[in-house]
């Protein structure tokens, strides 16, 4: 059976019921995985509070932090902060200097698309080493109006289109901070064949890629991960 | 000539008043249309077959070839009758015996409503 994964959660904080709502309605609606995005402000009681109510859903909590930077020292500064403490990384694109060093930067893990959606379209250039994927939220078409829904379409195709060229990985996640912006895992897909994807690569997005990106994480930060690639040559003392 | 294939959806509505069927299927030809176009609507052959105003679900008619446009057009329904309102399709089948004999119609939706 498909596993799905939604990596962007914003239940509100301080509001157990609606993150309790949030958590049934995403375990009924046959996600396994949640990402829990917190902010960097954000106190580690209340976010860890939110995950345990997640979690006795019956769903699998990732740990997420939105970051979003204007220029290249400030987004190395939060990523130096920030990175060892959550599972996924997320960039909001400030300005094309910040969006260009995510790029080639392997400690970013996805790049949100909507909040720089121009018409001039972003600078999309993926760096080999890079594991940046590119995230579409579901928010950006049901929740903000600020331009008409066939042009918010349009737009996000462009970019799609840009993203496949340059071989980046797509995410589509709800980016829902109440329960009405959820939406079926399924019906997510098909939201994002409209936006220019294979019915492959959709169901991939909501399922596959954001796994393997958590787990791969969860290696990384796991001690697992380390004794892995770290050897024991000696001791001091000896 | 081959027969017309359909597929039937059972869809849950959850909004903070009481939908009627009216109500929920001018919503979904709204939102078809706003998408897809007339040409993209008759395409679809949408058609809401039946109504639960208690438990708030519908089974929902659509052509093979549109299933997945029916469900983009349900997912971004946001509003009903100017009320905030969220559409997920719980099941898909190719028989509406198919959807109405398994076991997870009967499975319930959470009790905590969505403000």
């Amino acid at each position: 059976m498909t596993k799905f994964a939604d990596l962007h959660l914003k239940p509100p904080i301080g509001n157990p019921a609606a993150q309790k709502g949030m958590a049934e309605l995403a375990y009924y609606l046959g996600y396994s995985l949640v990402a829990v995005t917190s902010h960097p402000r954000d106190r580690n009681e209340e976010v860890n509070k939110v995950s345990k109510i997640f979690l006795e859903a019956g769903l699998d909590v990732a740990s997420r932090v939105d970051i979003s930077a204007t220029s290249r020292n400030e987004l190395l500064k939060q990523l130096r902060a920030l990175r060892r403490d959550f599972e996924i990384v997320a960039m909001e694109c400030k300005s094309i200097e910040a969006l260009s060093m995510a790029q080639r930067d392997s400690r970013v893990d996805v790049i949100r698309l909507d909040t720089a959606l121009s018409s001039r379209g972003l600078p999309l250039n993926r760096a080999s080493s890079s594991s940046a994927h590119l995230e579409i939220n579901m928010s950006t078409l049901t929740e903000t109006r600020r331009l008409p829904e066939h042009v918010q379409i349009a737009r996000i195709g462009k970019e799609v289109a840009k993203a496949k060229q340059n071989r980046f990985r797509i995410i589509i996640s709800s980016g829902a901070d109440n329960s009405m912006y959820l939406r079926a895992p399924r019906d997510v897909a098909a939201v994002g064949m409209l936006l220019g994807l294979d019915k492959e690569e959709a169901l991939k997005s909501i399922s596959s890629i954001p796994i393997s990106l958590v787990n791969r994480n969860r290696m990384k930060l796991g001690s697992r991960g380390a004794r892995e690639s770290v050897r024991i040559i000696g001791n001091r003392d000896e | 000539m081959n027969r017309r294939g359909w597929r039937y959806l059972l869809v849950k509505i959850v909004a903070n008043k009481v939908v009627t069927k009216e109500a929920f299927s001018e919503s979904l030809v709204a939102s078809a249309e706003h998408l897809f176009g007339h040409v993209g609507l008759a395409e679809l052959s949408s058609r809401v077959v039946s109504y639960d105003q208690d438990c708030s679900t519908a089974l929902v008619k659509c052509s093979r070839e549109g299933v997945e446009k029916l469900r983009a057009s349900l997912a971004l329904i946001t509003e009903i009758q100017n009320s905030p309102a969220a559409v997920f399709v719980l099941r898909a089948s190719g028989t509406i015996r198919g959807l109405r004999r398994r076991p997870w119609i009967k499975k319930s939706f959470p009790q905590s409503r969505p403000r």
